[in-house]
């Protein structure tokens, strides 16, 4: 059975990888998860300078969800090679730096910084929706998501994912700027923009007032959003979005993804990354069918 | 640590709106310490989906169990409270830092509401160790204290902001009105409302105490991974994550008002 997943000249062993932003930099999950299980992890976000994040609270659960507005807190280019990639570099699965910026120029220096370290290749975060100034307003806009992925495409030969946010009108006029500009991938999706309110105190949760939900909520919109850039672009797709288990993962692989990544669910149990690999491991045996591709040709 | 089964031992109400669960831990090489915490997968209903933390009430290597002290507070507790002995429970732990005994200070240790688990450890822990700690604990009536002579190795002092038991007033009313040569020479360390802890910190600045708080925040992964448990830490811009920096931090770490 034939379980690698192939994006631009490389390949992933697996289809099922882990979210930026839910799992760290992998060290975080070393002690729980056998990492080299994993097919792809996606690091937190990695801006040029350290970024300390949103005000507190940060998270409130949702029903059958997570909102959260982290704010892209994370150590910054410079310490993330020092410190973070050397334990990233030892795993065999593909190790894809996701990069965020609030400006053209950023993005292109964090690549260009990263471009002489080992890395599989990179996922530009185009959608986060809790940052002012934000990736956000690149990612909701066709035009500046194909300027942007091609500046970054014309500086590194390595596979380039871009992540797609579903708050916008139609997701596949961006996944197609996103092609157009020369990205090897999408992702799909980000969170999606929510509010909780707390009633007894008459205000939001979140000091910044809206946040991103993720979590089994928000499982039908991600494959719907999948399944309709399936029949946009060529390229692959990661699909994510409220994956709680084989099941789930099995429904963006049949929407058209090629890949998936798992993000809240190893919140509640980090060990269900590997289960999802094994139940599609299974799923494949028990249909008879002998790569993951096949499973894109029954839902029109 | 490590994700692993646990088996409840038992699981029962101890004051009004307090629970005990009592927990199989079979593995004495990654015994949790005094301050630190497990999170705890949440059950009965498919809508919750974050784990949640709970710090450790007590420990024993020998019986291979542990206990924590839980509030109900909403849904993902009340299911806890409603599962029974023999059922399985999913847990990583032990998580988060300890509280540090380095000083030979003399330990004054105060609990209040659910910080009480926590704060019955390390005195447990210490009184074990042969060290004499005064230990605090604030309740807001005598409904919510639990029996206390079966868990504690040492004689607790009991405040209640009613005077229905112990000392009328809040636990930092009682160290204030103490001698000041008791207080001096001791090292605090707190764990109940954060209102409680900023108390404490006050109470250590104005005596010149080193004051250790355990910290409360909403967690997402509860390892370190995603950033969500952050706290504002004093005079500077930047966060503290409680699982993994915390939960016990120095009460000057913390930015009291920005909470």
């Amino acid at each position: 059975m034939d379980l690698t997943v192939r994006i631009r000249d490389k390949t992933i062993a697996n289809p099922v990888g882990v979210a930026s932003g839910t799992f760290g930099y992998g060290s975080e999950y070393e002690q729980l998860i056998n990492l080299p299980r994993l097919g792809a992890l996606f690091t937190k976000a990695v801006t040029l300078e350290p970024r300390a994040g949103n005000d507190v609270p940060r998270i409130v659960e949702t029903p059958s969800g997570m909102l959260n507005s982290i704010g892209l807190a994370n150590v910054g280019v410079k310490r993330f090679i020092a410190e973070k990639l050397p334990f990233l570099s030892r795993l065999p699965c593909a190790v894809i730096a996701n990069v965020a910026g609030s400006s053209v120029d950023e993005y292109l220096e964090v690549v260009r910084r990263l471009e002489d370290h080992p890395l599989w290749g990179y996922e530009l975060n185009l959608s986060c929706p809790n940052v002012k100034e934000s990736c956000l307003a690149f990612g909701t806009s066709a035009r500046q998501v194909e300027a942007l992925t091609d500046v970054v495409r014309k500086i590194t030969n390595r596979p380039l994912i871009v992540k797609l946010t579903p708050n916008v009108t139609d997701i596949t006029e961006i996944a197609r700027a996103a092609e157009a500009g020369g990205a090897d991938a999408v992702t799909c999706i980000n969170t999606v923009v929510g509010m909780v309110i707390d009633v007894r105190k008459r205000r939001t949760v979140l000091p910044g007032g809206t946040g991103g939900l993720s979590g089994p909520a928000i499982l039908p919109i991600g494959v719907a959003a999948t399944y309709k850039v399936a029949r946009t672009v060529k390229i692959p797709i990661f699909g994510v979005g409220g994956i709680m288990d084989a099941d789930g993962a099995l429904q963006y692989l049949l929407a058209g993804a090629s890949a998936v990544q798992v993000g809240t669910a190893t919140f509640a149990d980090p060990s269900i990354p590997e289960r999802i690999l094994d139940g599609i491991t299974a799923y494949l045996a028990e249909n008879d069918l002998a790569c993951l591709a096949e499973l894109q040709r029954f839902i029109a | 640590m490590r994700q692993f089964a646990a088996e409840i031992i038992s699981n029962g109400q101890i004051a009004a709106g307090y629970f005990e669960l009592r927990f199989s831990w079979r593995n004495p090489g990654q015994a949790p310490l005094p301050g630190q915490f497990v999170s705890l997968k949440s059950y009965g209903t498919t809508d919750l989906v974050l784990r949640r933390p709970f710090a450790i009430s007590a420990f024993d290597a020998a019986a291979g169990e542990a206990r924590l002290i839980y509030q109900l507070k909403g849904k993902a507790t009340t299911a806890l409270a409603g599962r029974l002995a023999h059922e399985s429970l999913d847990v990583i732990g032990p998580l988060g830092n300890c509280f540090p005994d380095q000083s030979g200070n003399r330990p004054i240790l105060v609990g209040g509401g659910v910080g009480l688990g926590p704060i019955l450890y390390l005195g447990n822990w210490l009184a074990e160790k042969g060290r004499r700690p005064l230990v605090v604990l604030g309740f807001r009536e005598d409904s919510l204290v639990p029996e206390l002579s079966s868990r504690c190795r040492f004689r607790p002092i009991l405040c209640t902001d009613d005077g229905s038991a112990g000392f009328r007033g809040t636990v930092v009313d009682y160290l204030r009105r103490l001698p000041k040569e008791e207080l001096a020479g001791g090292e605090l360390y707190a764990c109940g409302p954060n209102p409680m802890m900023a108390a404490c910190h006050s109470l250590s600045d104005d005596f010149g105490l080193a004051c250790w708080v355990s910290m409360e925040q909403i967690m997402g992964c509860g390892v370190g991974a995603c950033m969500g448990c952050a706290i504002p830490v004093a005079g500077s811009t930047s966060y503290a994550r409680v699982c993994t920096e915390g939960p016990v931090f120095s009460s000057r770490t913390v930015a009291w008002t920005s909470l």
